[in-house]
C-alpha cells in the first residue's frame, strides 16, 4: 500500500509516493531519478550507495523508504553548487582517487561525514571510516591520502551546518 | 619538456565522477521502459523437456516471454557454441532458459514463478580431471575434451627435444600448480538497455568493454544487418574482463525486438557472481632439467584449462596461456601440451591477463624450486637463462627491444639481493 | 508476489492495537540493517507461492532511544544505535567493553542505523553485542500487551534466529548491572573491519591481588547460541591471572562449543582458534 513520503533531499523538500518494502536507495534511484548513489549489491555491503542522512552516513539500501519521513538527505550532486566543487570531491579529483568510479559517490558521502565528526582523523581512523566502501579498481589508497589532505586543510575549510545539514 | 609524463593528470571526466554526475549504462532509463528477469535452470546439468509460459503470459504488466524457439540463431560467442537461451541439454547451473519483459521488476518475477518446467536433473561434473575421464557425464553432447583445430585434444607446442635435455639434466624438477576460479565482481553489474528507434533500428546501451567482440556477434543472433544495430558503448563501473563476453545484451536486444519497447535487463548482485564467466581454473604440472651450472635443459609442461559449459573466451586463454607458459627463459628443448576440457560451470571469460598471469605464477614458483634444486639465488638463475636480444621466443618469433636482465637487476635491487659479478655484467644486448 | 504493509506507532497502545491482528507476518523494524537486505534478496527473487502478507512496524517512534543511569544499574533503550552506544559518557565511563565490542561491528555506515535491540533479537550466534551482555549479567526487557518481563541475557536465545520472546513481545530495554570488575571483548573476522565473527568472545574478571574471584566468560559463532563457559570460568575461579592459568584454562572452551562449517569458517578452524580468543579476552578484561 503505498503512501506519500515526504522529506528534504539536498536541501529542497520533496513528495514522493512510496510502497513500504521500497528502500530509500531505489525511491532516489527509480522514482526521483537521482542517480549519483549508486547500487552495487543492494546488500548493504558495498557501500556505493551511501548517503548522508541527518548527519550520518548511512547505506541508502539498508534504509526502508518509509522511516525517512521528515528526514534530511544529502546526496554526492547535492553537495556541490554550480561548478564549485566540495573539498572532499575536488581532492578526490586532484588525486586521481576515481578510476571507474562507480564507488566514488559513496565514498565522497561516508568521507565528508566522517570528516564532519572527527576533522583531524589519523590514517588508520580513515581507514576505518571507509571500510564499508568498496573499491574493485583497489584505489583505497588514493581515497585515504585525499581525505588525510582535506583534514590537513589543503583544499580549504569543510562548509558546515546549514550547507550540509539541511 | 612533457605535458603529462611524471605529473599528476587529472581525469577528463573526473568532475562527472566525484559529483556522482557521470551517466552508468545502469543508470539510464527510457519512458515506456520494460524490466527484463530471466528463468535459470536449478540444475547444473539437466534434460529440458519442455518449457511452458502461457500462465506467465496472462501475469497483468507481462509484454513478452522468450524461449529458445524465439531466437532467430541460437549461438553467441567468440566461438559461437554458446546458447542465448538454453536448447534440450542444460549446461550449468544459473544458464538463462526464459526470459521476460514486463512493467515492473514485480510483474516481471511474478512471470517467472509461472514458467512450468518439464526438466529432469542428470549426473553431472564440476571437477575438470573428473570430466577429462571417458565415462564422465558428457557436458556437450561431442565430448568434454576439446579438439583443437576439430582433430585433436592436446595442443602441441614442441621444440628440440625433451628426452634428450632431460638426459643432460642434474636435477629433474617437477611441480604441479593449479589456480582457483576466481570472479571479476565489478561493482557495477552487468547491464543493457534495448530500445528500437524511430528508424526501427535496434540500439543497445551496453556495459560491453569490447563493442568490437560483440556487435558482429549479437547482428547474428538476432539475424539483423549491422546498419541495423547500433551498440552503444558508455562509463562503466568496472569490468576487470567479465565485460569482454555477452551477459545481458543479447537478450535485452531480443525483447525490445519483440514488444517495440526498451528494455532494459540489468544482472542482480547474486546473478552477477553466481553466474557470470569467471575466470576459470587452471592446472600446470611442470617437469624441468636442469644443470648443476643453472643451465636449463628442458621443459615439459602439461596445462589443463577447466573451460566451463562453454567455449566462450576459453580457447582464446588456452591459446595465450600456450604461448607464454614456458617463461622469460631461453629452453632449447620444451615440449607443452595443452588441454581443455568442459564441466557443468559458468563459462570461462577473460579477466585480467587472459591465462598469462595464472601460467607466470606457475612457471615463476617452479623457477624458485629449480634455484633451490642447484643451490643458486632465484635472481641469478632467472639471470642465467634469461632471454636476450634477437632470441627466439618459445614458438618461433624473433624477439626485438629485450629488457629481461636489466628488470631483473632493477627487481634484485629494489629486494636488496646482492648480484654476483658473473651476472652483475651481463646485458641483454 | 506477497502484499507489504508498513506501521509506525508511536506508542506502545497502538503498537500492541496493530499486533492483534494476526492475519499477515509480523516484523519489528529497528534498524534494519539485517531485515533490509534479506527483504531486498526476496524481493529480487521469483515469489513464493502462499506467503503471508508482511507487515512491517517500525519501532523507532516509541521513545526507545535513550540511555539513563541510577545507582546500580545502567538502562539502554532497545532502539539506541551503536554509534549513540559509543558516544555516550555513561556507557564509556561504566562498560568500555561495549564500546571495544562495537567498535568491531560492521563499519561507521552501518553501525550509524545498526541497533543494540536489533542485534539482540536478531539472534545470530555471531552478533557480537551479545558475549558482552551475557558476561556483563544483563537483562532484556520484554513488553507484550500483557506487560513486562525481564529475562537475563544468559537465558534469552534458544537457537539460531530465535529467542524466549514471544511473537507479541518487543524488546524495550536493557538492564545491566554496575560492576566491581572489568570486562574485555575480542574478536576474529576475515577481515579488519565490516565482517562477521569466526569467533567471538567476552571476559568479565573481578579479582583481588591478581586471584581471579568472579569470572564470567562467554563466546559467539561457535554454537547455536553464544554459549557460557562453564568450565573456564571453573578453572579461573580461585587462581591466580598468570599466563599459564589463562591459557590452561582457555583451552577449556573446545569442550564446551559445537562449531559448523560455513561460509566464514570450517568447525575445525573455529575449535582452534576459539581458545585463542577467549584468551585474548580475558586478557582484555584484565588489563586495567
Amino acid at each position: 500500500m503505498s503512501e506519500i513520503l515526504s522529506f528534504y533531499l539536498n536541501g529542497n523538500p520533496v513528495e514522493v509516493l512510496v510502497k513500504p518494502e521500497q528502500t530509500l536507495l531505489e525511491v532516489l534511484r527509480d522514482d526521483l531519478g537521482l542517480t549519483s548513489p549508486k547500487c552495487g549489491c543492494n546488500h548493504g555491503d558495498c557501500g556505493a550507495c551511501t548517503v548522508i542522512l541527518d548527519g550520518k552516513a548511512v547505506k541508502s539500501c539498508l534504509v526502508l523508504a518509509p522511516t525517512v519521513k521528515g528526514k534530511k538527505v544529502i546526496t554526492a550532486d547535492g553537495l556541490c553548487s554550480g561548478e564549485k566543487l566540495h573539498p572532499i570531491q575536488q581532492a578526490f579529483l586532484d588525486y586521481g582517487a576515481p578510476q571507474c568510479g562507480y564507488c566514488t559517490p559513496g565514498m565522497v558521502m561516508a568521507a565528508t561525514a566522517f570528516l564532519l565528526e572527527n576533522p583531524k582523523p589519523t590514517r588508520e581512523e580513515i581507514k576505518e571510516a571507509l571500510s564499508g566502501n568498496l573499491c574493485r579498481c583497489a584505489g583505497y589508497d588514493k581515497y585515504v591520502e585525499a581525505v588525510l589532505a582535506v583534514s590537513n586543510g589543503e583544499f580549504g575549510l569543510l562548509p558546515e551546518g546549514s550547507d550540509i545539514n539541511v | 619538456m612533457f605535458k603529462s609524463v611524471g605529473k599528476r593528470v587529472k581525469k577528463y571526466d573526473g568532475v562527472g565522477l566525484v559529483t556522482g554526475r557521470m551517466t552508468y549504462v545502469s543508470d539510464l532509463t527510457m519512458p515506456n521502459m520494460l524490466i527484463c528477469k530471466t528463468l535459470r535452470s536449478p540444475y547444473h546439468r539437466a534434460k529440458l523437456n519442455k518449457v511452458d509460459v502461457s500462465e506467465a503470459l496472462k501475469v497483468p504488466g507481462v509484454y513478452a516471454v522468450i524461449t529458445k524457439d524465439d531466437v532467430p540463431h541460437n549461438y553467441f560467442s567468440m566461438v559461437p557454441d554458446h546458447h542465448v537461451l538454453a536448447e534440450d541439454l542444460i549446461r550449468y547451473k544459473g544458464q538463462n532458459i526464459a526470459a521476460v519483459a514486463a512493467v515492473s521488476k514485480e510483474a516481471a518475477l511474478e512471470a517467472i514463478s509461472k514458467i512450468k518446467l518439464d526438466i529432469e536433473e542428470l549426473p553431472y561434473v564440476i571437477d575438470p580431471v573428473e570430466a577429462c575421464k571417458p565415462d564422465a557425464p558428457k557436458v556437450r553432447p561431442e565430448g568434454n575434451l576439446h579438439l583443437f583445430d576439430g582433430v585433436s585434444e592436446v595442443r602441441k607446442i614442441r621444440k628440440g627435444d625433451v628426452e634428450k635435455g632431460f638426459a643432460e639434466a642434474d636435477y629433474i624438477v617437477e611441480g604441479t600448480y593449479t589456480t582457483p576460479c576466481q570472479e571479476h565482481a565489478p561493482l557495477e553489474t552487468c547491464a543493457s538497455l534495448a530500445y528500437l528507434d524511430e528508424a526501427g533500428k535496434l540500439v543497445i546501451h551496453s556495459k560491453s568493454q569490447g563493442l568490437y567482440f560483440s556487435q558482429g556477434d549479437l547482428a547474428n543472433v538476432f539475424q539483423l544487418p549491422l546498419n541495423k544495430l547500433k551498440f552503444v558503448g558508455g562509463t562503466i563501473g568496472g569490468g576487470f574482463g567479465g565485460m569482454n563476453s555477452i551477459h545481458t545484451d543479447h537478450i535485452a536486444g531480443l525483447l525490445a525486438l519483440k514488444t517495440g519497447r526498451p528494455v532494459k535487463f540489468q544482472l542482480t548482485r547474486e546473478e552477477e557472481m553466481l553466474y557470470s564467466t569467471i575466470r576459470s581454473p587452471w592446472i600446470f604440472k611442470f617437469k624441468d632439467g636442469i644443470k648443476k651450472d643453472g643451465t636449463i635443459t628442458a621443459r615439459k609442461i602439461e596445462v589443463l584449462h577447466d573451460c566451463g559449459a562453454y567455449t566462450e573466451l576459453g580457447l582464446y586463454a588456452v591459446e595465450k596461456n600456450a604461448n607464454m607458459i614456458a617463461g622469460a627463459v631461453k629452453v632449447e628443448n620444451l615440449a607443452i601440451d595443452s588441454k581443455m576440457v568442459y564441466t557443468n560451470k559458468m563459462p570461462s571469460g577473460s579477466m585480467r591477463g587472459f591465462g598469462v598471469n595464472v601460467g607466470q605464477f606457475a612457471d615463476q614458483v617452479q623457477i624458485d624450486k629449480l634455484a633451490r634444486a642447484v643451490g643458486m639465488s632465484p635472481i641469478e638463475v632467472r639471470l642465467k637463462n634469461a632471454f636476450k636480444e634477437n632470441d627466439e621466443n618459445h614458438v618461433g618469433n624473433k624477439l626485438v627491444a629485450v629488457s629481461a636482465i636489466e628488470t631483473l637487476k632493477m627487481v634484485a635491487e629494489m629486494a636488496g639481493e646482492e648480484i654476483s659479478p658473473e651476472y652483475a655484467n651481463l646485458s641483454s644486448k | 508476489m506477497r502484499g507489504y504493509f508498513y506501521e509506525s506507532p508511536d506508542s506502545f497502545e497502538k503498537l500492541f492495537e496493530v499486533l492483534k491482528d494476526n492475519s499477515r507476518e509480523i516484523k519489528f523494524l529497528a534498524g534494519g540493517s539485517d531485515f533490509v537486505p534479506r527483504l531486498n534478496l526476496e524481493r529480487e527473487q521469483a515469489p513464493k507461492e502462499n506467503k503471508k502478507d508482511l507487515l512491517i512496524i517500525n519501532l523507532s517512534e516509541l521513545g526507545l532511544n535513550t540511555i539513563t543511569e541510577n545507582d546500580s544499574e545502567v538502562i539502554i533503550g532497545a532502539t539506541t544505535t551503536f554509534t549513540e552506544i559509543q558516544k555516550n559518557d555513561i556507557i564509556k565511563r561504566e562498560f568500555p567493553v561495549l564500546i571495544e565490542a562495537i567498535n568491531q561491528i560492521a563499519g561507521l555506515s552501518v553501525r550509524n542505523i545498526a541497533t543494540i535491540g536489533g542485534n539482540i533479537m536478531n539472534a545470530s550466534p555471531a552478533a557480537d553485542s551479545v558475549p558482552s551482555l551475557v558476561v556483563l549479567d544483563a537483562v532484556f526487557v520484554l513488553r507484550g500487551p500483557e506487560g513486562s518481563r525481564n529475562v537475563e541475557a544468559k537465558e534469552f536465545f534458544t537457537g539460531p534466529g530465535r529467542t524466549v520472546a514471544k511473537e507479541n513481545e518487543v524488546l524495550t530495554h536493557i538492564i545491566i548491572r554496575k560492576n566491581k570488575g572489568f570486562a574485555g571483548f575480542n574478536k576474529l573476522g576475515r577481515r579488519k573491519a565490516e565482517t562477521l565473527s569466526v569467533v567471538n568472545a567476552a571476559a568479565y574478571i573481578e579479582r583481588e591481588n591478581n586471584v581471579c574471584k568472579v569470572a564470567r566468560i562467554a563466546v559467539g559463532s561457535v554454537a547455536p547460541t553464544v554459549v557460557r563457559c562453564k568450565e573456564v570460568e571453573e578453572l579461573l575461579n580461585g587462581k591466580e591471572l598468570t599466563e599459564e592459568n589463562i591459557r590452561a584454562a582457555s583451552e577449556k572452551v573446545v569442550d564446551e562449543i559445537s562449531p559448523i562449517d560455513d561460509i566464514r569458517a570450517s568447525a575445525w578452524y573455529r575449535r582452534r582458534v576459539a581458545p585463542v580468543i577467549v584468551r585474548r579476552a580475558i586478557e582484555a578484561a584484565i588489563v586495567e
